[in-house]
């Protein structure tokens, strides 16, 4: 009998089950909770609508797990997506789109990188850090959004183009946010696992003593993290404003909760040294599945909100038994 | 030919402190040289200059031959000098080979060879005599393995000189041994070795050269068999211990805690035993026997399936520490810095922090109470510090687990039971600890100590119960004077004890 369940443990399907995050069974459930759930679900249009947004978020998480892996927290994530949204789309009107891309991409990794600067060098905690950071590109969002007498307005991108250009279909299906997401998920991981200072990151979140002693650069790493951070940040922010073809004051909120959310649920640590590509797109496809079943249902924003927050803790809860299953069969 | 390492006047100043002060330290290649000194002797100061941690303020420092000045851990790393912390730096969720390599990736152009990484890394677990895949997470290996990791870490460097702080502190006797027979077996690999160990029966089998200092100062360098135990100790804390255990004579009073069938699946089965007032009785067994794990059964950290625990003749609720702190059970945990203590707070918060119910007045903790509550325990249990505000982790690791006592004192317990009390404690505030169990022994506190030192328990306990993989293998009453290997042998599960 034991033997048998060995031998079934043993199993690569099984194995790859036990030894990889419950999430992989709970995203299987959840798709087919949905295709039941709502007939609308599984229309052609709505799946490429669903990867879309997954993979526009994705991008986002792509860089918050890399911040994750190094035991950081980045609470301005989102508002740098307002920030170089606004001025992307400041600068498309001025100067045109390739230099104003060229220019976002470059400011966001100016801004992971001075975030990644205050967390290392004037040793500020990135909570705190960060949220300061948060606060002042909020601010700074809202300045570049008003007209002169204080009101909000939207910039407005020039022309249809660019939202044009984010649903052009490669062989029907492939939109540029999936393919910059595939991307990103493929050059990253490479990263993550065959550059030195990809699995260097891993040391600095899970076990910075030990990373000191082997002569490994934490607070190098620990900006290049930021930096990384930043430059999804730019990329999700383009997307994001290809898709609305505008950029309003308020496009930063909740895309950090989105953005944490998502990446806790695929099962990278908080706290560091644990995560990779597959968990962080896993948790968004989670989240975005279940995000887009609830409108299709035609739920309320608030129930929507207060659903994913329950999923969140199932999750949660579920990886903490999985895990405490693992430890005692080990 | 000359030594591996020299370093001659090093001179080290701190703010306020001399930490070394014209130290000279000489490791020839291949030999096993012991430092020994208590805590705060400046010994760890001294390793971290000849690592690269510390920068020395005067002095020379001559490797193989050259004049050397490291600035980084780093730089020493690669003139050949590894150091193998007290403090574990295994990071969890990695594999083996990577934590064997770390910051020391084979590559292959600017990626990361994966195929060298893990044949590597197999050849060094086997030199280490370790059956352990490479690709298995580091975080799932017991702490001896893991100690392992850390000196295989050493060999992919190349190190020439390998510094141990500690090794065996949290090594079981079998683990202790694997070790030891690793050390031997580097040193023919001409790997000098610089030992830092409180136990000294180690220091004494291990050494070709044994290094006292003391306060900072240079006592003595002799070759092992040119001194003995007791002039070693005498040596480190510069005067003569008469006898550590210093037992007093007390006759047990009644029964205070009965334990009975206590059963834990795949932890432990049926342990019965008793404890009497003024009784000590030691637990003795190897690291994961279920000692800890029994302990924390009766306290009520953990739950048990059957079997029942009598304390003061009332039956225990089980799985509630409050319920047993009320029924009169203190339990100093294994690992004082993880469970016992908050080191951030002061002296003060730490000891009082289970009683302020019964220092505050209308909901407002009266703060003179507390203060001169917390200076008795401080002055009758000697915890040296300058005042009741000093901050626990600026505290030596002996005044830390008096603070952990005191805590429990003040709880006036019945039954004190204390698990592991003197790892990584200098060998006179040892002494003092053991006086002190002693002293509360004498005022009727019933008291079970868990240790894997053997000479701790023997010297200690009234009575000595052995545990093997979760049974209770034999109890013996140390009037009768049981030899060292009858313990040892039941607590390695031997038959015909």
């Amino acid at each position: 009998m034991i033997a048998k369940l060995d031998k079934f443990k043993s199993t690569p399907v099984v194995r790859f089950f036990r030894e990889n995050n419950s999430i992989y069974i709970l995203i299987l459930v959840i798709i087919a909770a949905c295709i039941s759930a709502s007939p609308k679900f599984t229309r052609p249009a709505n799946i490429i609508n669903l990867t879309q947004s997954i993979g526009t978020y994705g991008i986002l998480a792509i860089g918050l797990t890399f911040i994750f892996l190094v035991g950081g927290i980045d609470l301005s994530l989102a508002y740098q997506v307002a920030l170089d949204g606004t001025l992307f789309v400041l600068m498309c009107n001025s100067i045109g789109f390739f230099p104003a891309l060229l220019i976002t991409l470059v400011l966001g990794c100016c801004i992971g990188y001075m975030n990644g600067t205050i967390v290392t060098r004037l040793k500020i905690p990135s909570l705190i850090g960060t949220l300061a950071v948060m606060t002042s590109l909020k601010g700074l969002v809202l300045i570049l959004n008003n007209d002169s007498s204080g009101r909000a307005v939207e910039a407005t991108l020039f022309g249809e183009r660019l939202s044009h250009f984010y649903n052009i279909k490669l062989f029907g299906f492939l939109t540029p946010s999936h393919i910059i997401c595939i991307i990103f998920l493929v050059a990253l991981g490479m990263f993550l696992k065959y550059k030195r200072d990809g699995i260097n990151m891993y040391v600095v979140g899970g076990n910075p003593e030990a990373g000191l002693f082997s002569g490994i650069n934490n607070d190098r790493l620990t900006r290049m993290a930021f930096t990384i951070g930043g430059f999804c940040a730019s990329f999700c922010s383009i997307l994001v404003v290809m898709r609305m073809n505008t950029s309003t004051y308020n496009m930063g909120d909740n895309l950090d909760i989105i953005a944490i959310c998502s990446v806790v649920v695929g099962g990278v640590k908080m706290q560091g040294g644990k995560g990779n590509m597959a968990m962080c797109i896993m948790g968004v496809a989670t989240i975005q599945i279940i995000n887009n079943v609830m409108t299709k249902l035609g739920m309320r924003t608030a129930m929507q909100a207060l659903i994913t927050g329950i999923v969140v803790i199932l999750v949660l809860i579920l990886d903490k038994i999985t895990s405490n299953i693992k430890a005692n069969n080990a | 030919m000359r030594p591996l390492i020299e370093l001659q006047n090093i001179t080290k100043q701190f703010p306020g402190v001399l930490a070394l002060d014209k130290v000279s330290f000489t490791l020839e290649r291949g030999e096993i040289h012991a430092l020994c000194g208590e805590n705060g002797a400046g010994k760890s100061t001294l390793i971290k200059v000849m690592t690269g941690a510390h920068e020395m303020d005067k002095g020379e420092y001559i490797f193989d031959g050259d004049s050397v000045h490291f600035k980084s851990t780093h730089e020493g790393i690669n003139r050949g000098v590894s150091c193998v912390y007290q403090e574990l730096s295994i990071v969890p969720e990695q594999d083996v080979a990577k934590n064997l390599f770390i910051g020391n990736l084979p590559m292959k152009g600017s990626i990361i060879d994966y195929k060298k990484l893990y044949s590597e890394s197999k050849k060094i677990l086997n030199e280490l005599g370790m059956d352990v895949s490479p690709k298995s997470l580091a975080g799932d290996l017991s702490v001896g393995q893991q100690q392992m990791i850390e000196i295989g870490r050493a060999l992919t460097r190349n190190a020439r000189c390998i510094i141990m702080d500690e090794p065996t502190s949290s090594l079981s006797e079998s683990e202790t041994d694997t070790l030891l027979k690793i050390i031997f077996m580097l040193k023919k690999k001409d790997i000098a070795i610089v030992y830092i160990s409180h136990k000294l029966d180690e220091v004494m089998h291990l050494s070709d050269r044994i290094t006292v200092i003391r306060d900072g100062q240079n006592i003595v360098t002799v070759n092992k068999n040119e001194i003995t135990e007791e002039e070693l100790i005498a040596n480190m804390i510069g005067r003569n211990l008469e006898n550590m255990y210093n037992k007093k004579e007390v006759t047990p009073g009644k029964s205070v805690l009965e334990v009975n069938n206590l059963s834990s699946k795949d932890l432990f089965n049926n342990i019965s035993f008793s404890v009497r007032a003024g009784e000590i009785v030691g637990f003795f067994g190897l690291v994961g026997a279920g000692r800890s794990e029994i302990m924390r059964a009766i306290f009520g950290a953990d739950k048990y399936n059957s079997g029942e625990v009598i304390m003061n003749s009332n039956k225990l609720r089980k799985g509630s520490p409050s319920k047993s702190i009320k029924a009169g059970i203190g339990f100093c945990t294994e690992d004082r810095k993880k469970e016992g203590l908050m080191l951030q707070l002061s002296i003060l918060m730490n000891m009082t922090i289970v009683k302020l119910k019964e220092l505050t007045f209308l909901g407002v903790i009266k703060k003179s109470k507390q203060q001169e509550i917390t200076n008795h325990y401080i002055d009758s249990i000697r915890i040296k510090t300058p005042s009741a505000n000093q901050k626990t982790g600026n505290l030596s690791g002996g005044n830390q687990q008096k603070v952990v006592l005191a805590k429990w004192l003040m709880m006036n317990p019945d039954l004190l039971i204390i698990d592991e009390p003197t790892r990584g404690i200098d060998i006179g505030a040892k002494a003092e600890i053991y006086t002190l169990l002693g002293e509360l022994a004498k005022q009727g506190m019933a008291i079970i100590v868990v240790s894997s030192e053997i000479e701790e328990v023997m010297g200690l306990s009234d009575k000595v119960i052995t545990i093997h993989e979760g049974d209770k293998t034999a109890e013996f009453n140390m009037k009768d004077d049981p030899s060292r290997e009858q313990i040892l042998t039941a607590a390695l599960g031997a038959e015909n004890i």
